[in-house]
């Protein structure tokens, strides 16, 4: 049996030439009329869905958050955001989280955590053993981040990145708690908590980011 | 979404705060500034202050706070 091989070969003796390409491989009249439709396009390239997990774009925004601590237990602050099919290839397993936040003025400091609601676990940071501001357990039974900035005013928490590793299609919650005044346990308090600005990224992020999310 | 209520529900619980602590002698210079600085945050948002409400409440414990806190300084 003979099997066509195209190798560098081929070209090399002139069978693809410039003249060929320009005036019978792919003609303009042959991409408007037929070889590349919306159809075609629309189900396997970029849609609305996939577009926000190009590795490094913004995952998901929200703004403007609240909810009242005098609820016992962590408050979900936004989401659900359903992860993709295949956050390995899209997300390099990872998901960073920034936003603004603080609890209104009171006895209670604030912490914050990323939730699975799929399956009823805490998203552990990269690296959480060793993470500036992280507490709770490895297991993602408990566990959330310190706040950061001035805890009553709306202050911008650092961009963390999380391990969603084997989370295909799952989802997940921003939430908020009051805590002691290290911000690094949970305590129910009658304050508001208050959450801006949620960006969600694809990948890894670090650093500060303004308003808009860069 | 915030509403001017949860606004003031909080100014009035924070102000209730800070005036406990000066009664009390609080001497937690670092703690009362924060709680001032909250109050004052959420009392300059423009849903606060293009609102009707009668804020003078609040900046009277803000101002008192404040005067303690300089006194603690001394």
């Amino acid at each position: 049996m003979t099997r066509s091989v195209l190798n560098s070969a081929s070209f090399a003796d002139n069978s693809v030439t410039n003249a060929k390409i320009a005036s019978n491989a792919v003609g303009t009249a042959e991409l408007i009329d037929n070889n590349v439709t919306a159809a075609k396009l629309t189900p396997t390239s970029v849609t609305v869905a996939n577009a926000g997990e190009i590795l490094g774009s913004t995952f998901w925004s929200w703004d403007t958050s609240v909810a009242s601590a005098t609820n016992n237990g962590w408050q979900t602050m936004a989401g659900p955001v359903q992860l993709g099919s295949n956050v390995q290839n899209t997300m390099n397993n990872m998901l960073s989280v920034t936003f603004f936040g603080y609890i209104s003025s009171g006895s209670y400091y604030w912490t914050w955590r990323i939730y699975d609601t799929t399956d009823n676990n805490v998203v552990l940071p990269i690296g959480a053993s060793k993470k500036t501001g992280w507490y709770g357990n490895a297991d993602g039974t408990g566990g959330g981040f310190s706040f950061r900035g001035s805890v009553h005013n709306a202050s911008q928490q650092p961009a963390q990145c999380f391990d969603i590793t084997g989370r295909d299609n799952h989802n997940v919650i921003l939430q908020m708690h009051g805590s002691n005044g290290g911000g690094s346990s949970v305590s129910t308090s009658s304050q508001t908590l208050y959450a801006d600005q949620i960006f969600f990224y694809a990948g890894f992020m670090s650093g500060m980011h303004n308003e808009t999310g860069y | 979404m915030v509403t001017l209520a949860q606004y003031i529900t909080d100014l009035t619980n924070g102000c209730d705060y800070l005036d406990q602590m000066v009664s009390t002698s609080n001497q937690d210079q670092t703690r009362i500034k924060e709680i001032i600085d909250g109050i004052e945050y959420q009392l300059s948002l423009p849903m606060v202050t293009e609102s009707d409400e009668d804020l003078n409440d609040f900046h009277v414990s803000v101002a008192a706070g404040k005067a303690y806190l300089a006194g603690l300084g001394d």
